[in-house]
């Protein structure tokens, strides 16, 4: 169990960057809050209309939140060494990889689901199907964060790579995007759900091997 | 010039940007080759 | 023929003669099929009537974005096993060209919309699933170009470039799947639209009139001539521009 090691401690790692960079738990709760505290203001406070747009911005506030945070998921790695060294321990650096994007996904994607309740409430949504809600904030988040990972890895090396990120991750985002949303529309009887999954198991598939691979060449 | 009726402008302007965008990026490609090998000749003499 | 042209010095003995005559046809056969496809089918009387004229700019642009895109992958995916540095070459030389062909389906379609559909942008952005991924598209080739030209040094963005090129074209179909689904329950009038829109894709089994048909086949066949050209000509830029580095690097380090 050589190779668990490595991985479990960049996790925790990553855990622990993630919670102290942002305050803990705080900044994301209160960048999903905010963010939705602005919409009233944007678009005016007629019910009927926020009920609509409403998860849609929580969906964008989701894809955000993942570019922010994972702006510098890699770069560390990269500058301290820590990259160099699972190179050289022969480390499985798809693991590690995902144990980090997951970490962050943890701390700034998965509050949301914890607050879908909240949002449903504050945006008029019907509180019916919370549950269907949650479970597709979760597999959409995961996902995104996901592909949100690899674009990071293969932009390791650039100093600001912020904007850079969101380019390159926008079109791999946009299938998740649709199916959750329409996942939250149709309900767990639909066939988005089984193809917001499918699309989570893709990503789940897909992204190590990229990461991996992406992580490698910036290491050397 | 033929006639096409409340379509005209639709049909020229598509047409239209169907010739200019290849044109353009013809002309990229043209303007960066002649570029590159002016500057690789310039180069090749100083060497000489 | 692709192991032929691996050689860099034989590619540019091949493109030297190749690019002009495939500049030259391209340009024939893309007049042609304007020609034909503007003054001499008849306008059609089952949809569009004289605007369906507007497919023969518009549909070999759709089709030569997607092999373009399919190129980028292809020469990506054979640069990634074999590391032949020409199919780097070929895909850097790719990126722009496709981004410009992209961009020329997605304006096109959006202005045709707009008369075919008879209800402004916000209707055709919400109307039309394969424009939308035809926009998709143009973000994948964006993202490539922007990647690459963030990465400083050439091996490591051409690697970076390629696996982004790879993992872009396996997630096509999925995102092709998505947009469909995502049209089915966001249009909202079930009217014409839908009818205008589902038809012209199909338009080869639903019995188009194989007189189009053939004026785009030549539309295609011009177009790919000329994007063929045009990548050629990148593609010997920047053969030449990293034979002129080299040997700026032997002058700086000789002297």
């Amino acid at each position: 169990m050589t190779s668990s090691s490595p991985i479990l401690s960049a996790f925790k790692q990553a855990l622990s960057e993630a919670w102290a960079g942002g305050a803990g738990l705080m900044l994301p709760l209160g960048f999903f809050a905010g963010t939705t505290a602005l919409v009233p203001f944007s678009v005016g406070s007629e019910a009927e209309l926020l009920s609509r747009i409403g998860p849609g911005v929580l969906w964008l506030a989701l894809a955000l939140a993942s570019f922010v945070t994972l702006e510098r998921v890699f770069q560390a790695d990269l500058e301290d060494g820590a990259l160099d060294i699972w190179v050289q321990e022969d480390a499985s650096i798809s693991m590690i990889a995902v144990a980090k994007t997951l970490a962050h996904w943890l701390i700034s994607g998965f509050p949301l689901v914890l607050l879908a309740p909240v949002f449903a409430f504050i945006l008029q949504g019907s509180m019916q199907d919370l549950l269907t809600t949650m479970l597709a904030y979760g597999l959409g988040g995961l996902t995104f964060f996901l592909w949100g990972g690899v674009a990071a890895a293969l932009s390791a090396s650039v100093a600001r790579a912020g904007l850079l990120i969101a380019l390159i991750a926008l079109p791999f985002y946009v299938p998740a995007l649709i199916f959750g949303v329409q996942t939250v529309n149709d309900g767990l009887e639909g066939a988005s759900f089984l193809f917001l999954s499918a699309s989570a198991l893709f990503a789940l598939g897909v992204t190590p091997a990229a990461m991996g691979a992406a992580l490698r060449l910036a290491a050397d | 010039m033929p006639n096409f009726g409340s379509d005209a402008i639709y049909v020229w302007s598509i047409t239209l940007l169907g010739i200019v965008t290849p044109l353009l990026l013809g002309s990229y490609a043209l303007i960066r080759a002649n570029s590159a090998k002016k500057r690789l000749e310039r180069l090749e003499k100083d060497d000489a | 023929m692709i192991s032929y042209l691996a050689n860099p010095s034989r590619f540019m003995g091949f493109s030297r003669r190749a690019i002009p005559i495939a500049g030259v046809l391209g340009i024939l056969m893309v007049g042609w099929s304007l020609y034909n496809g503007l003054l001499v089918v008849p306008p059609d009387e089952k949809q569009g009537g004289d605007l369906m004229r507007a497919m023969f700019t518009h549909v070999p642009s759709a089709w030569l974005c997607m092999g373009l895109y399919a190129g980028l992958a292809g020469s990506s995916f054979v640069w990634f096993i074999w590391r032949h540095e020409l199919a780097d070459v070929a895909a850097r030389a790719i990126a722009p060209i496709g981004a410009g062909y992209t961009a020329l389906c997605f304006v096109t379609g959006a202005i045709w919309g707009q008369k075919g559909w008879g209800s402004g942008w916000h209707n055709l952005i919400l109307g039309d699933s394969r424009l939308m991924s035809v926009l998709i598209l143009f973000f994948l080739f964006l993202g490539y170009m922007a990647l690459r030209a963030a990465l400083e040094t050439r091996q490591k963005a051409a690697r970076a470039a390629a696996i982004l090129a790879m993992v872009g074209f396996i997630n096509i179909p999925i995102i092709k799947v998505s947009v469909d689904m995502w049209q089915t329950t966001t249009i909202h009038q079930p009217s014409s639209v839908l009818s205008i829109g589902n038809s012209e894709p199909r338009s080869e089994d639903s019995g188009m009139n194989p007189v189009y048909l053939q004026q785009l086949l030549w539309g295609f066949g011009g177009h790919s001539l000329l994007a063929a050209a045009m990548i050629m000509l990148i593609m010997r830029s920047e053969i030449h521009d990293q034979r002129a580095n080299r040997l700026l690097a032997q002058k700086l380090g000789g002297s």
